[in-house]
């Protein structure tokens, strides 16, 4: 099956994407060599926030906000997972700030089967189904943390990481650390907070602030 | 494929050998024929471990043919870790090879008097059973390289370990792969138990100058199967997403619901699930120089399993599954995918089925042997099993034996079954059939999931409450009749959301056989099996006592939902009430 582009997702909040740095987050912009760009998605799948309008449905959060295609998310994203709970209908099911959402293409197995949005198992999960309050939430600019499964991770990760995600320091300091030998073979350029930094310059900088966060953006190039 | 091939291992004067029509087993095949064999012909009280246990290995009605994806192999007989009715399935070379050898069928009966263990050969000339002591103990890899080198590498294997061979309930039965490695396993119930009973190490198949089998209507069938490949090559769960990730794309979603057992089915999340997710593996694989997209038989168009290399790019290990990631993973609170992959291994080489093993690891930790997430002692303790020291012997018996060794209260078993890696205070419709299962907790049981093709036992309405009760039916016929066509299950989500899919299946056992079975017969099939395990059952003694989760599913709510299972008994025995 031809895997569908998951379209464009939307660019970051004013200024979020910039390189001024603060105290709680380093903002990192790597330029890798695209046959490598493949091995970050990893990095998605443990989570990683975003920011966008919240208040609204899934399917609005996904198409409207992230600029996902529309027909992407239909045919492709299977189950959706909102706060650990699976949801059939992401036209109801309302995206609030500081909600955890996450992503997955179809899934084999029986349970697989009835985790997936309008299964007609998903009898067999009715403790667990998402089910929506009623209560309107406000529109509003909020983070959403987001995670990205298997075929979605594959598909739609690109976009995600050139649009800019926020991912725990430790996390990031986790994944460096063991991919080091990747990164210093397909990272053309390292920016740290606007400025050139080598690898270990970056490991140490992430190191050195655990409990906070790393605004990472990611571009590819074929030519390194 | 029109004959039975029975072993009297306690035969006078040594094993004989005996070559039978089909007669009332004619048109069964897989788990249709094992279970018709062990509830027609075994004593439903008799020890599992002697005489009049007999251990029946069965290839599909397709397997043997061109048909894609029908290399399962069922190993059926009383269960010595529940006491009741087992068939295990597993994948791998066998079933094609002994399909095209002829045989529907091969029954082990009897036990030999002195303890002696063989060797059974048997090709297109014929069967030798020959005694052989210089086997005996071999691990699984060490016993394929002995067989390579005498028989050469165009052969198939069946065989157990030394956990077999010390009759231990978690003793799995081994199937080779294409690659001539024992890492296919017909897993649950202590199967591999039966076999050691029997005294037989290894069964041999050489096909050598054989040919495929020939289908009634060769045309049809051979449209049927385009279709067929072209329905499962097509539908993104068996053309990319078990190709890509494997069965292990399960646990991030699995562990993201909080459905993922946790430190001995304690929690429901996992923090070192991403660790060990299939995506992962996978890319760990590809870094390696591993593969992960790989059949385990010929003519497997879905690939769903891989080669995991170690550190050093050497061959460890198949790629772990996702039972096996879970149960000596997160199960035990291990997220070192190498030391996971360490655990498969050794399973697989002494012969042990691995969720059977994972859970027991994990009640080991409960009983204060080694600690939550401490890898080095779950690879010791596995160690001990291969061994045989008397606390492996302990640990080789399962999760529900080493609980009351230790004094453990939370076991996590159906029937004297270890649970699989769904919690079913999560997904509580999978712990209906873990409950009522005539095999005890098995989450294949319920995994062929046609009912809406199927429409067996009426359109469930998935608003009503009792609908999980209902759905558990039609899955647990749907499966049953599955599991004898020699298919893998992995086939199911192609023909739950693609009908013509389920139908280009119903055309090929047509064209073979010369039938004319529809969505009803299948249906007929699946309950008409049941039927037979069930009445084995209940004549060995089980009841409705027994078609019960543990207690704890109920009282002890998991995060991070607080849920627990609240599917209500009367419910649970309304499952078979047909």
């Amino acid at each position: 099956m031809r895997a569908m582009s998951p379209g464009r997702v939307g660019q970051g909040r004013d200024g979020m994407d910039g390189e001024g740095g603060n105290v709680d987050t380093l903002y990192v912009r790597l330029e890798m060599d695209d046959r490598h760009f493949h091995s970050l998605f990893r990095l998605l799948q443990g989570g990683f926030m975003v920011e966008a309008e919240t208040g609204c449905s899934i399917r609005t959060f996904l198409c409207g906000q992230l600029m996902l295609s529309a027909a992407y998310v239909e045919e492709r994203i299977r189950a959706v997972f909102l706060d650990g709970r699976p949801v059939d209908d992401i036209g109801s099911a309302t995206v609030k700030d500081g909600s955890h959402l996450a992503l997955s293409a179809a899934m084999p197995g029986l349970v697989g089967v009835t985790l997936s949005r309008g299964s007609m198992l998903a009898p067999l999960r009715g403790s667990i189904t998402h089910r929506e309050t009623g209560r309107a939430e406000p529109r509003m600019r909020g983070t959403v943390h987001m995670k990205l499964f298997n075929l979605a991770m594959k598909e739609t990760g690109r976009v995600f990481l050139e649009r800019g995600v926020y991912v725990r320091s430790w996390a990031f300091a986790a994944f460096a650390g063991e991919q080091s030998a990747l990164l210093r073979k397909a990272c053309r350029r390292i920016l740290l907070n606007g400025k050139p930094a080598g690898l270990h310059e970056l490991l140490d900088a992430v190191h050195g602030q655990d409990e906070g966060w790393v605004f990472l953006t990611v571009s590819g190039s074929e030519d390194c | 494929m029109d004959k039975l091939l029975r072993i009297d291992m306690g035969a006078d004067g040594g094993p004989a050998v005996k070559e039978e029509p089909l007669g009332d087993y004619a048109g069964l095949g897989g788990r249709g024929l094992t279970s018709a064999v062990i509830s027609r012909e075994v004593p439903p009280l008799c020890h599992p471990l002697g005489p009049e246990n007999k251990l029946v290995i069965a290839p599909g009605l397709l397997s043997g043919t061109l048909a894609a994806m029908s290399g399962r192999i069922s190993v059926g007989c009383k269960s010595p870790l529940t006491g009741g009715i087992k068939e295990a399935n597993a994948g791998g070379q066998p079933a094609q090879v002994l399909a095209r050898l002829g045989y529907a069928g091969i029954v082990l009966e009897g036990r030999p008097r002195g303890g002696e263990i063989y060797r059974i050969y048997i090709n297109r000339d014929g069967v030798q059973v020959i005694q052989d002591d210089s086997i005996r103990m071999l691990p699984n890899y060490d016993l394929m390289d002995r067989m390579k080198r005498e028989y050469g590498e165009k052969i198939a294997c069946i065989s157990i370990g030394p956990a077999g061979e010390m009759k231990m309930c978690a003793a799995s039965v081994a199937c080779t792969d294409m690659e001539l490695r024992p890492t296919r396993h017909a897993g649950r119930g202590g199967v591999g138990a039966v076999m050691g009973s029997k005294g037989v190490k290894v069964i041999v198949l050489d096909d050598t100058g054989t040919t495929m089998r020939e289908a009634r209507d060769p045309e049809k069938f051979k449209d049927a199967n385009r279709r067929f490949v072209e329905g499962l090559k097509k539908h993104a769960v068996t053309g990319q997403a078990l190709p890509a990730y494997g069965t292990n794309v399960l646990t991030n979603i699995l562990n993201e619901v909080g459905g993922y057992p946790t430190y001995n089915f304690k929690e429901g999340r996992f923090g070192g699930a991403s660790r060990i997710s299939g995506e992962h593996e996978a890319e760990l694989e590809k870094e390696r120089g591993g593969e992960p997209t790989h059949g385990c038989h010929r003519g497997c168009v879905i690939r769903c399993s891989g080669i995991y290399h170690d550190k050093d790019g050497h061959y460890l290990t198949k790629q772990p599954e996702y039972e096996t990631v879970w149960a000596h993973g997160g199960n035990c609170g291990i997220d070192d995918m190498d030391a996971i992959a360490m655990l498969d291994f050794l399973d697989d080489n002494y012969g042990l089925d691995t969720i059977e093993m994972g859970v027991t690891i994990g009640v080991a930790m409960e009983a204060g042997l080694a600690e939550f997430g401490d890898a080095e002692a779950a690879i010791s303790l596995v160690k001990e099993v291969g061994k045989g020291t008397h606390l492996g012997r302990i640990l080789g018996n399962g999760a529900a034996f080493t609980a009351r060794a230790f004094g453990v209260e939370r076991v996590p078993v159906v029937k004297g079954q270890a649970l699989p890696a769904y919690d079913p205070r999560a997904v509580q419709g999978i712990g209906v059939t873990y409950a009522t299962s005539p095999m005890g907790a098995d989450h294949t049981a319920g995994y062929a999931v046609a009912a809406n093709v199927l429409k067996v036992g009426g359109d469930v309405n998935p608003l009503r409450p009792e609908g999980q009760v209902e759905l558990s039916r039609n899955l647990q016929i749907a499966t049953a009749a599955i599991d004898s066509t020699g298919m893998c299950l992995f086939i199911a989500f192609a023909i739950l959301d693609q009908p013509d899919t389920f139908q280009a299946l119903l055309d090929m056992l047509n064209a073979f056989h010369g039938l004319d079975l529809d969505a009803d017969g299948v249906n007929d099939l699946g309950r008409k099996i049941l039927d037979m395990e069930l009445d084995f059952n209940r004549r060995a003694g089980f009841t409705k006592a027994d078609d019960r989760l543990p207690r704890f599913f109920r009282t002890e709510p998991v995060a991070p939902h607080n849920v627990t299972f609240e599917v209500r008994d009367d419910d649970l025995d309304r499952v078979f009430n047909w």
